[in-house]
């Protein structure tokens, strides 16, 4: 076991990028995008972090067209997420690529605020080569304060170490899934001649939920006996639950799309049956080859990056995307139609009979061989989904 | 209903504005010369004319950022001012744990003694009285040894009164503003730092519900990057401007005659700014002003006011509508309003944007009367009500304090407001706002005027930090803490 390892497998929890073998810019928006309840593993798995974000750079930029990454290129970036920090495997991480010789490190934060939070950030040179304008900067989740926003530190020699202390302002827990994700990016001359490197910390505040059901914040299914009880779209508009019967998908009904079997909300109708996307962590427990939603949009731009988190620490990610309920191709983002009724339920009682209102399948991919410890799902209010299964 | 006495006032001159003393225009040395006379106040600290030079410390003084209270069982308090607003506190600060008022004191005897004789009636001793002349106060604060001084007289008195308090060895909380000129400010913040006792801004807007859960969604994120502010005092008080004795001595009203500024717009803007954490992150950096013509009070005097009131002498100058636009250190821009003289309902305006979303109060979204819309919150560019978030956001001081504070003035805030300032003292914690938030809401009474004179132009917001507003510190989005028990 080299030095290089030694004093990356010491940065428990942080994730490490460095930016010669990765865009700083790929990963840190595969973040953004998901914040506050973004995508990354979560502390508790720190000892296999460290190869996550190298998983799931790749990923996010071509999400639609992803291959696992059982099937990815041997020379691609992807090769990085087989060699987590599974200390049984720490030659086979060097073998598969060298370890960053530019690592920036991000302590735990304490998320207990309000509170002004110190944070200590440590940029280690493992280079041969002395970092010379070596300017820090950090950044929390967004619209967290931050001060200063980047500093700029001492050169640092071969093998040694510098820190930059930030504040920053961390709000009041909140109850609920959230992950908060935090960003050092270091610039500087010499070193490895990368010119930037990248350390990303992300942390829950909360462990997954365990039930699909228990995250349903919405009703969009109604009976005609009651057709106020909802509101799918935003204008009191929902689902008939007799017309949704009357094609098979009754309360608890199982339906086959995309390769897994997905059961509908047992829920009675009027009551909540669907979760809006809101970056909400779902505990799945399972190994397959994809992980499936059943979905509908309530706008045309209903999409988002669902990010699943492997029990080995590892991650991956995808898009999804489901067509607006009516008035949109419905493979639109990609989406395949799974359920289709006519006409909708209005304050005013059943109507619109001439038109559909539709449920739609989409899916990730999952890596092979491994197991799904939790999916966080995208941020997208208009984004309504019923049920998640996985395709073995 | 309106009354409107028909005394004479004793010029036959138009009250107007003496334009070369100091930025309202009437000589405050000659004001506190001639209502103070005889009180030992220090002269104010020679006028910064430049707002961007920053007087050096002098003494060895020290900042009062993240200065804890020194902590008192009970907080002896002395009260100046018994007018509307100095009477309607009066309750609060009886009846918050662990309090004495020990003292109070109006210019106009009686009150006093109708202030005392309330402190009885609840069952608690009463509170020596001080009245009778313009000395009185001073008198009171050579006398008695208090905790704090609470100061609800006209806007003219709260600098040298304040300043009077700390000298005095107390704490100070003063309706707003707490001075209205920008040597006075310093004088202030100099005289707190030198003394070791806070003087604060007593803005029971800042304690509102709305705007508490405000501020913690701005530092939740539900906002984004926040990115601008609006905020103000938009309030018709034609009729109690107009109002024989509602204003006493008619002081309210004769602000408009002096100079064309935005006299008051702290409680619209202190929320705006505690969201955008200034001083605690960010600063106020520059302040544009524009002003409309003063047409209102004239209108409403020409319809609804006798023409023997002495009112019909007085020539009001003052903008109806007076607007402040603010940038800061770190970007952002805040609008803040002042406009009392005018008909419309009432506004606080309590808007705040940012990269990820808006709240905007006053505009009906539901019972909380506000509105917001955050991604991804939200979607489908439709406004939401904002109870479910203010619930989610709702700030420690309303869950625990919704009780008590129901029923009291200005929908509970003033309650809350006197909890929170006798806890803080009483627990010995840093208070929410302190000397530097105070006199930046208050710097755009005077760089208003300044602005003005200038055509519009902008000018500098002194950093009456000196520097330490680059320091991130807890204000009013505070932790959790209990009122320590009375023994």
């Amino acid at each position: 076991m080299s030095m290089k390892f030694l004093r990356r497998a010491a940065i428990a929890g942080v994730f490490v990028l460095a930016a010669s073998t990765w865009s700083t810019s790929a990963v840190a928006g595969a973040f953004a995008e998901e914040s506050p309840a973004a995508t990354a593993p979560p502390a508790a798995s720190d000892a296999s972090e460290t190869a996550a974000p190298e998983t799931e750079a790749p990923e996010s930029a071509a999400p639609e067209t992803e291959a696992p990454e059982s099937e990815a290129p041997a020379e691609a970036p992807a090769a990085e997420s087989s060699t987590s920090s599974d200390a049984a495997e720490p030659e086979a991480l060097e073998a598969a690529e060298p370890a960053p010789e530019i690592v920036v490190s991000i302590p735990e934060v304490d998320l207990d605020g309000p509170a002004i939070a110190e944070v200590e950030v440590t940029v280690s040179n493992d280079s041969s080569e002395k970092m010379s304008s070596v300017v820090v900067s950090f950044a929390g989740p967004v619209g967290w304060q931050v001060v200063p926003s980047s500093q700029k530190v001492d050169a640092i020699k071969p093998g040694r170490d510098q820190t930059a202390t930030f504040q920053m302002r961390v709000p009041e827990k909140r109850p609920g899934f959230a992950l908060r994700v935090f960003t050092s990016t270091v610039t500087y001359k010499g070193g490895d001649g990368a010119g930037s490197a990248t350390g990303i910390r992300a942390m829950p505040t909360t462990p997954p939920t365990d039930s699909l059901a228990a995250l349903f914040n919405n009703v969009a299914i109604t009976a005609l006996s009651q057709t106020t009880a909802g509101n799918f779209d935003g204008e009191g508009n929902t689902f008939s639950a007799e017309q949704l019967a009357a094609v098979g998908a009754a309360p608890g009904a199982q339906l086959e799309a995309l390769g897994a079997t997905l059961t509908m909300p047992s829920s009675q109708p009027g009551t909540a049956d669907n979760v809006t996307a809101a970056g909400q962590a779902l505990r799945i427990g399972a190994q397959g080859q994809r992980l499936v939603f059943l979905g509908s949009g309530s706008s045309l731009n209903a999409t988002g990056t669902a990010t699943v988190f492997y029990t080995d620490g590892t991650t991956s990610s995808g898009a999804i995307g489901f067509p607006n309920w009516s008035f949109h191709d419905e493979n639109a983002h990609g989406a395949e139609l799974a359920v289709s009724t006519n006409g909708r339920n209005r304050p005013n009682g059943y109507g619109d009979a001439a038109y559909q209102y539709r449920m739609f399948a989409h899916s990730v991919p999952l890596t092979a061989g491994k197991t799904v410890d939790f999916v966080v799902l995208p941020t997208n209010s208009s984004m309504h989904i019923f049920s998640i299964a996985v395709a073995p | 209903m309106t009354r409107f006495l028909t005394v004479p006032r004793p010029t036959e001159e138009p009250i107007t504005a003496d334009r070369d003393s100091g930025a309202f225009g009437f000589s405050r040395r000659n004001l506190l010369g001639g209502i103070l006379a005889g009180v030992a106040v220090t002269a104010v600290v020679p006028s910064v004319a430049d707002a961007a030079i920053i007087p050096a410390r002098k003494g060895g003084a020290t900042s009062m950022a993240n200065e804890p209270f020194e902590a008192v069982d009970v907080v002896k308090i002395g009260l100046i001012g018994l007018g509307n607003r100095g009477m309607g506190m009066l309750n609060g600060w009886v009846d918050v744990p662990g309090t004495a008022v020990t003292a109070v004191c109006d210019i106009r005897a009686d009150r006093a003694t109708r202030a005392a004789d309330r402190v009885a009636g609840k069952g608690k001793p009463r509170p020596r009285e001080y009245g009778g002349s313009d000395e009185s106060f001073q008198k009171m604060l050579d006398t008695e040894e208090l905790d704090l001084v609470y100061i609800a007289t006209p806007w003219e008195f709260h600098y040298a009164q304040g300043k009077a308090a700390l000298l005095a060895g107390a704490h100070a909380g003063i309706e707003l503003p707490i001075a209205t000129e920008l040597d006075e400010l310093w004088d202030l913040v100099d005289t707190s730092e030198r003394t070791r006792k806070h003087l604060f801004l007593a803005e029971n807007c800042s304690y509102g519900r709305n705007e508490l859960a405000m501020l913690k969604m701005a530092h939740e994120g539900v906002f984004g990057d926040v990115t601008s502010g609006h905020g103000g005092y938009l309030h018709d008080l034609r009729s109690l401007l107009f109002a024989d004795g509602y204003y006493t001595d008619d002081w309210r009203r004769l602000w408009h005659t002096r100079s064309t500024a935005s006299f008051y717009p702290m409680h619209g803007l202190a929320p705006i700014a505690a969201a955008m954490d200034i001083n605690r992150g960010d600063r106020l950096d520059t302040l544009t002003a524009t002003a409309t013509a003063a047409r209102g009070l004239a209108d409403y005097r020409e319809r609804f006011v006798p023409r023997d009131h002495r009112s019909w002498k007085e020539e009001y100058i003052n903008g109806d509508l007076v607007t402040c636009m603010i940038t800061t250190a770190n970007g952002r821009t805040i609008r803040a309003e002042h406009n009392v003289s005018q008909p419309r309902p009432y506004s606080r305006i309590n808007t705040l944007e940012g990269s990820r979303g808006i709240f905007e109060d006053y505009v009906g979204g539901d019972s909380t009367g506000a509105r917001i819309y955050a991604e991804p919150y939200h979607g489908g560019d439709t406004w939401r009500g904002a109870s479910a978030m203010r619930t989610e956001f709702d700030h420690w001081l309303w869950k625990d304090l919704e009780g008590p504070a129901a029923g009291g003035g200005h929908g509970g805030m003033d309650y809350i407001l006197q909890w929170r300032i006798v806890q803080q003292m009483r627990a010995g914690l840093v208070p929410d706002i302190d000397v530097y938030d105070s006199a930046a809401w208050c710097a755009p009474v005077p760089l208003s005027v300044k602005s003005l004179e200038k055509g519009g132009k902008p000018v500098e917001v002194p950093d009456f930090t000196r520097g330490e507003w680059k320091k991130l510190r807890l204000g009013l989005d505070s932790t959790h803490s209990a009122m320590p028990a009375v023994v």
